[in-house]
Parts: C-alpha cells; sequence; structure tokens
C-alpha cells in the first residue's frame, strides 16, 4: 500500500513536471535546436537563379575563407574581433577585480564608486555612444587645441586612425557594471575568520589580494572568462551606435559584421553568413574548453 | 582594527576610481549642457555655458525621434508618447515573460531529482559556454515562416527561453531552499502546482523581483530586436537610434538636439535606478562551472 502511493506520489510529480517543462522545451526545439540546424542547412544552400532553387554547395564556406584571408576582406575584422577581447580581458578584468576589491573592502567612497561604475550598464547604450560620439569628435579636439595650440581631428572621424582604438577604449570603459557587482558579491562571501586573521598575521592589503581574494573568487573569475570567450566573435563593441551606415572593415568586429548584414536586410547573404557563423562556432567550440581545462588546473578549487 | 588605506593597492585603486568616476560624471554634466545650445554654440565653444539656453532642444528632439513606419501600403508617423507604450511593452513583457520562464524551469530542476534534470541543467551550461555564432539569418527565416516578426506576441515567444546566467542565479536560491517546506505542504494536501506558486515562489520574490529589474533595464535600453522584430511598432531606444541613424530633418540631425534626446532616453532608467538602486545593486552570485 505504501510503495502503491508512493508510486502515485511519484507519478502525480512527473505528470505536473512534464506539464510545466513541455512548453519551454518546446521553445528550446524550435529557437535553439530548430534556428541552428537551420542555420546549418542554410550554411550549405546557395539560391540557383537559373534553376529557381536551392542546390547544395561548399560555395559559402570557400568565399567565406577566402574573404577572411583576404587583404581587404574580413581578415581585420577578424582581428579587430580578437584585439578588443584582448583588452577587455587584460585591462577590463584586471580593473573591474581591482575596483571590486575596494569596493569590498568598503573604503572611503566606495558606495560612490560602484553606482558610478553601474551606471554605464543602465544608460541606454544608443545614448551612451551617442554622447561618447559626440564629445570625442568635438570636446577633445578643442581640448587638445587649448593645451597644444595644434589642430586635431576628431577621435572618432571618419577614417581617422584613432577611431577604433576609441572603440577599445569604450567598451572597456563601460563594461565595469555587473561584471564589478559579480566579483564584489564574490568577495563578499569570503569567510570573515580567513580576513582577520590575515590582518592580525600583518598581511598587507596587496598580498590579501593576490594570495586570498583573488583564488577565492577563482570560480567567478573562471565563469566570466570562459563565457567572455565565446563573446570574441558576437561582440558588437556597440559599432552600430556610432556609425549605423558604416562599411569600413578596418573599424569593424565579426559580431558587428554578421548583425550589421542581417539587419540591412540582406537575404541573399543569408547562406554566406550562416557559413561564417558555423566557421566561427566550430573554432570556438575547443578554445572555450581547452581555456576552461587551463583555469580548471590554475584556480583551486574551494568551499566556503 | 583600523583600516591601513595608505597602501599602494589601495592607492592606485583610489585614484584610478576617482578617474573613472569624473570622467563619468563630467562626461554627463558636458552632454547635459551641450544639448541646450545651439549647433554653432557648440561647434564654437564646447567648454563654455550655452550662449543662449536653447531648453526647446528637447522638444525638438522628442519630436525628432518621432518615426515613419509602415502602414498598410502607406506610412504612419508613431510619436515618442506611443513609443513610450511599446517601450513599456517590450520591455515589462519580455522581462516577465524571461524571468516567469527562468523561474519555472530552474524550479524543476533544482527540486525535481528526475534525469531529466540534469540534462537540462547541462543545456543551460553548454549554451553559455557555447553560443552558436551567426544565426541571427536563420532565426529571421523562422520568425518570419512562423509569422512571429513585427508582433510583441511575436518577441515574446522569442524571449521565453530558460538558458543564461539568471537560470543559475534562480537555481542556486531554489537548491538553498529547504525541501521542509514543499513536504510540509504535500502532507496537508496540497498539489505540486500549488506548493509551486504558493509556497516556494514567494520564497524568491526578492530574486525575482531584482531579475526582472534588471532585464528590464536591458529591454527597455535593447534597440537591436525591436529593429528587427518590431519595425512598425518602435520603442524609444530604436527611436534614439534612427534619430542619430537618419534623421528626419535637419534640426533632428543637429548634435545638441541629438544630446537631448540622449538625457531624454536616459530618464526613465535613472529615475527607476534611484527608486530601485539597492535591489538592482545588490548581492548577485553566479556559482563557477565546474564539472
Amino acid at each position: 500500500m505504501k510503495t502503491n502511493k508512493k508510486q502515485i506520489g511519484r507519478k502525480k510529480a512527473l505528470i505536473f513536471y512534464a506539464a510545466w517543462m513541455i512548453i519551454p522545451m518546446l521553445h528550446f526545439a524550435i529557437f535553439y535546436i530548430g534556428v541552428n540546424f537551420n542555420s546549418i542547412i542554410l550554411a550549405f544552400k546557395k539560391y540557383d537563379y537559373a534553376q529557381n532553387a536551392y542546390t547544395f554547395t561548399f560555395e559559402n564556406f570557400t568565399k567565406f575563407f577566402s574573404d577572411l584571408f583576404s587583404a581587404d576582406g574580413l581578415g581585420i575584422v577578424l582581428k579587430n574581433s580578437f584585439v578588443l577581447y584582448l583588452w577587455g580581458l587584460v585591462i577590463g578584468v584586471s580593473l573591474a577585480v581591482l575596483f571590486s576589491f575596494y569596493i569590498y573592502k568598503k573604503f572611503a567612497g566606495s558606495g560612490f564608486f560602484k553606482v558610478i561604475l553601474f551606471l554605464p550598464s543602465i544608460i541606454p547604450s544608443i545614448a551612451m555612444a551617442l554622447i561618447f560620439l559626440v564629445f570625442s569628435d568635438i570636446a577633445v579636439p578643442k581640448a587638445l587645441n587649448i593645451i597644444t595650440g595644434k589642430t586635431y581631428t576628431g577621435l572618432m572621424a571618419v577614417g581617422s586612425n584613432t577611431v577604433f582604438p576609441a572603440i577599445i577604449f569604450y567598451n572597456v570603459w563601460i563594461s565595469f557594471g555587473i561584471s564589478v557587482l559579480m566579483y564584489s558579491s564574490a568577495m563578499s562571501r569570503i569567510p570573515e575568520e580567513i580576513v582577520e586573521y590575515s590582518r592580525i598575521e600583518g598581511v598587507s592589503y596587496a598580498r590579501e589580494f593576490f594570495s586570498i581574494t583573488i583564488p577565492l573568487i577563482g570560480s567567478t573569475l573562471e565563469t566570466f572568462i570562459v563565457v567572455g570567450i565565446a563573446g570574441i566573435f558576437t561582440n558588437q563593441a556597440n559599432i552600430l551606435a556610432f556609425f549605423p551606415t558604416t562599411n569600413d572593415r578596418t573599424i569593424q568586429t565579426i559580431g558587428f559584421y554578421l548583425f550589421s548584414q542581417v539587419a540591412r536586410g540582406m537575404t541573399s547573404l543569408y547562406p554566406y553568413l550562416a557559413a561564417g557563423g558555423l566557421i566561427f562556432t566550430i573554432i570556438t567550440f575547443p578554445i572555450t574548453f581547452g581555456v576552461k581545462q587551463l583555469l580548471s588546473k590554475v584556480v583551486p578549487e574551494v568551499e566556503f | 582594527m583600523k583600516k591601513n588605506s595608505k597602501q599602494p593597492i589601495i592607492i592606485i585603486a583610489l585614484v584610478l576610481a576617482v578617474l573613472y568616476a569624473v570622467s563619468f560624471v563630467l562626461l554627463m554634466v558636458w552632454a547635459t549642457i551641450s544639448s541646450l545650445k545651439g549647433r554653432f554654440d557648440l561647434l564654437g565653444n564646447p567648454f563654455g555655458l550655452p550662449k543662449k539656453w536653447m531648453f526647446e532642444n528637447f522638444i525638438t528632439a522628442a519630436k525628432g525621434i518621432a518615426m515613419d513606419v509602415p502602414y498598410g501600403y502607406s506610412v504612419r508617423t508613431v510619436e515618442i508618447w506611443e513609443q513610450l507604450f511599446y517601450s513599456v511593452l517590450y520591455a515589462g513583457g519580455s522581462a516577465f515573460i524571461n524571468c516567469f520562464v527562468l523561474c519555472v524551469v530552474s524550479y524543476l530542476v533544482a527540486k525535481y531529482d528526475f534525469a531529466f534534470s540534469k540534462f537540462v541543467y547541462g543545456i543551460v551550461v553548454v549554451s553559455m559556454m557555447i553560443p552558436i555564432i551567426g544565426a541571427l539569418p536563420s532565426e529571421m527565416q523562422i520568425m518570419t515562416t512562423l509569422k512571429l516578426k513585427d508582433s510583441f506576441f511575436g518577441v515574446f515567444v522569442l524571449r521565453a527561453s530558460f538558458t543564461g546566467m539568471y537560470f543559475l542565479m534562480f537555481y542556486a536560491q531554489f537548491k538553498n531552499i529547504s525541501d521542509g517546506y514543499s513536504q510540509a505542504a504535500s502532507i496537508d494536501g496540497a498539489s505540486h502546482t500549488r506548493i509551486m506558486f504558493e509556497i516556494i515562489f514567494p520564497l524568491v520574490k526578492g530574486t525575482f523581483g531584482v531579475i526582472f529589474l534588471v532585464l528590464f533595464v536591458n529591454f527597455w535600453n535593447d534597440y537591436q530586436t525591436p529593429m528587427l522584430y518590431l519595425s512598425s511598432k518602435p520603442t524609444v531606444a530604436y527611436g534614439l537610434y534612427m534619430l542619430n541613424a537618419q534623421p528626419r530633418d535637419n534640426s533632428a540631425g543637429s548634435l545638441p538636439v541629438k544630446l537631448a534626446a540622449c538625457i531624454l532616453s536616459c530618464l526613465p532608467v535613472v529615475i527607476l535606478f534611484i527608486i530601485f538602486r539597492d535591489k538592482m545593486m545588490g548581492n548577485f552570485s553566479v556559482g563557477g562551472l565546474k564539472g
């Protein structure tokens, strides 16, 4: 009788579970599996105008590879994507962790800095980008002119070689928001006893930062770094906000290129873009797992 | 124990934080003052106060954000008030649906130890680590085929996803809730649905509220999804993008007017932030991706 009741209970639980899972799973089946399966099929398609039908072809891949390595093709766009990621990783993550440490320690002004660091991530990105664009094109040349007496063009002036460095600076500058919150939250979970003991032993803040704090938030750092790798080829770097109609590849990233072609309604390029996306997905897969394995060896596994 | 804030690492952090704060505050103050100038005043006098205070720039900006959208065989103009309505609908609806689906699925995975739960958890982790790149053309095709383009229903369907970082946050919350609550309710005869909605979900309403707020702000600021999937129902963010990309007329395209439009678009989210600051910047925790 007891077993029967248990079985009925388990059956009811299963019916409830299935009833609430079915729609999310249907969504996943259509918008993840379906979309990606369709993307793979699309990558091998080419519209044959003579036959008025789609044909199977590898041409999209060969054309994408050819564009990737041609002098005025997508090679510079790919390089920009990696350069942007590296700056974000080295400078952005380092500064975010340092700021988070300052906030976690509740030093002077930490509450104020926490708000200021978070604000750029709640202000509309299009507004923030436009303000930065106008400032760098109008105010910065004027300021330099006052200081040096020479005439300068705007940092974001079309064709100027300062445009992409300015884009990198901007993207790192607005990147702190959620990451500072996450890191400082992770730091706040470090047991107080460890910190107090280190104080008693005369451990400096620098030593505490590098030897205690960073190792103990390692899993959070690892999560951000691993997820960030996936963003190398999806990060649009706010370029659409700065230059909505640009075709200048020297300032583009892969993420921007892939999005902008779709946004401009270039339906004839869909198979080509799908092939490119597939190539980058295949490249990301081993890099992500490789970095995850590497970090798993370096980052200590801690529980507290 | 007194903190010695004079140690080098703290001084470096403080100097950098002050530089950052000064750069941000100065930029926003400069933008606000510049939005009140005439176009030639801004070009010739970027750092001074306005020669003539042009408060009407904000009215020009509000009119300039208006967009002409297809309407049957003609076009109609969507003014800022209508865009505000669409923004609230898009941001609020998308945030609620996304949050609700995340909450339900993470609850089921955390509290029901069926083998399928492990599979779902795995899907979330893998999809976070390996996003499929370049799937947008395919997504456009599917949205078009399913006739979900240019409708709020379509966008809400698109947003009803359970993958992403917030799943892990909800999951961690549900894992921390004792099974005793649901067991006691079950003994009293409560159904699984009742336990979920009336016992467990109220325990995570704080987290739900925070994630809803964060998602609301994200969707409020999103101009790309409305660009692709709500072309005849533009939001304020999309209107601002178009003001920069294709100004309706000469006055709307002037730099001070664009800055005024930027300031206007910031106001709703800044007000929300002032009211809900503590909740939005509360304790976020995401576990590791071990295993």
